[in-house]
């Protein structure tokens, strides 16, 4: 018995062609292929680049239920492997799109490990100055700002 | 164009600063002002298993020599239930004195996530401890609160897994004689056996504030804020409504 497909679209009008259960990871596709099964489902904000690292990662984490399929079902820890090799070979603006992918597809669990990414990404820079460099971040404080910063601080004792 | 930082929202800049260590608080804060903004009310706090984002609403005033202990009891599905612990020293304040330390204690319960003050009352040093010995049920009794300076508002947690307190203090204070310059905050890591190690949290931030006392502007070193036991603290938001009477 071939399983259910459904085809996804990126925003070049690219059809990815996807295991149902794959898809159902992103609860918005869920709730779409329920709505509006036997369609093709139009992702206009995901470039073809991005919608393939986001595939590729539901079939990592697709859940078997029957067991006999050839999707992949591995144990947590290896899958946890798997996740920070997957975000550390993504560039920082790749990351930032497929952060924002698994934002608006809804799919928990790809979203907490580019979050995480970036709060490393964070927490490895060693001061202000760094991550204004790291993440292209313009420096709109004035030297009084940064005063006034500290002090309006106020801390009633 | 290349996706930024500022294209993802606020939600998303929320999320993301969840997951960072306190340690770069300070470098978040200065970085711009959209994430000064973001980040101003935050305060470290809690972290566990899991984030906990927290909102204390409360009309009254924070200060800067209250104490604070976070703890937890732990059901037997091993959900947490977080608390507060607040200590108050009423001498700080202007006006008559109402007493030496107050205690409340504030429980956060994992199914409703609300703050509920269960306790009020007057409290000894020695009540202090005993609070303390409720919100850790089985933890060591011999907390090291007694070599702090409890008046500086150091605060502390015990981590019942890895029998260790941690006290949050800063290594100096403003003294007339000899101004520290700068004062770090600094996390204390105490065993059973007794200190074990101390972890530079940062420079503290100096503030002005006007004496009650003298009427007269002085400054003050911001203490360091609690953080809860957990495998890597995380930023929690809360949401203090400061007294601005004064």
């Amino acid at each position: 018995m071939s399983k259910k497909m459904i085809v996804l679209k990126s925003s070049e009008g690219v059809s990815f062609v996807v295991e149902e259960a794959v898809a159902r990871q992103s609860k918005i596709i869920s709730f779409l292929v329920e709505e509006f099964p036997d369609r093709e489902l139009p992702l206009t904000n995901m470039t073809s680049e991005i919608l393939r690292k986001t595939i590729e990662y539901c079939k990592k984490h697709v859940v078997e239920d029957d067991g006999g399929g050839d999707s992949s079902s591995s144990s947590s820890g290896d899958l946890k492997e798997w996740d920070v090799k997957f975000v550390a070979e993504i560039d920082q603006p790749r990351l930032m799109d497929l952060l924002m992918a698994a934002n608006y597809l809804d799919i928990p669990s790809l979203l907490d490990v580019t979050c995480q990414k970036v709060a490393d990404t964070i927490a490895a820079c060693n001061d202000e100055k760094e991550i204004r460099a790291t993440f292209n971040i313009e420096n709109d404080f004035t030297e009084e700002e940064v005063e006034a910063i500290r002090m309006e601080n106020q801390y009633p004792i | 164009m290349m996706p930024r930082m500022c294209d993802l929202g606020e939600k998303l800049v929320v999320e993301i600063f969840k997951r960072v260590p306190i340690t770069s608080l300070k470098a978040v804060r200065s970085t711009c002002k959209t994430w000064e903004a973001i980040t101003k009310s935050w305060v470290v706090l809690a972290a566990g298993v899991e984030p906990l984002p927290v909102s204390i609403k409360e009309e009254k005033s924070f200060k800067a020599s209250d104490i604070y202990a976070i703890g937890y009891s732990e059901d037997k599905n091993k959900k947490r239930d977080h608390k507060i612990l607040r200590l108050v020293d009423d001498n700080c304040v202007a006006g008559p004195v109402k007493g030496v330390f107050r205690c409340e204690i504030y429980e956060m319960s994992s199914s409703d996530s609300s703050w509920r003050v269960l306790e009020d009352r007057c409290a000894s040093a020695r009540g202090v401890c005993q609070r303390v010995d409720d919100i850790e049920p089985d933890a060591d009794g011999s907390i090291p609160v007694d070599g702090l300076s409890t008046y500086f508002g150091g605060s502390f947690f015990v981590d019942e897994e890895n029998k260790v307190a941690v006290v949050f203090e800063r290594d100096s204070y403003i003294s007339i004689s000899a101004p520290p310059d700068p004062s770090q905050h600094t996390a204390f890591v105490f065993g059973q056996a007794g200190y074990i190690q101390s972890v530079n949290l940062g420079q503290a931030l100096k503030l002005q504030h006007l004496s009650p006392y003298s009427g007269k502007h002085c400054q003050a070193l911001l203490p360091p804020l609690v953080c809860s036991s957990s495998f890597r603290p995380t930023l929690v938001q809360v949401n203090q409504l400061r007294d601005k009477s004064y």
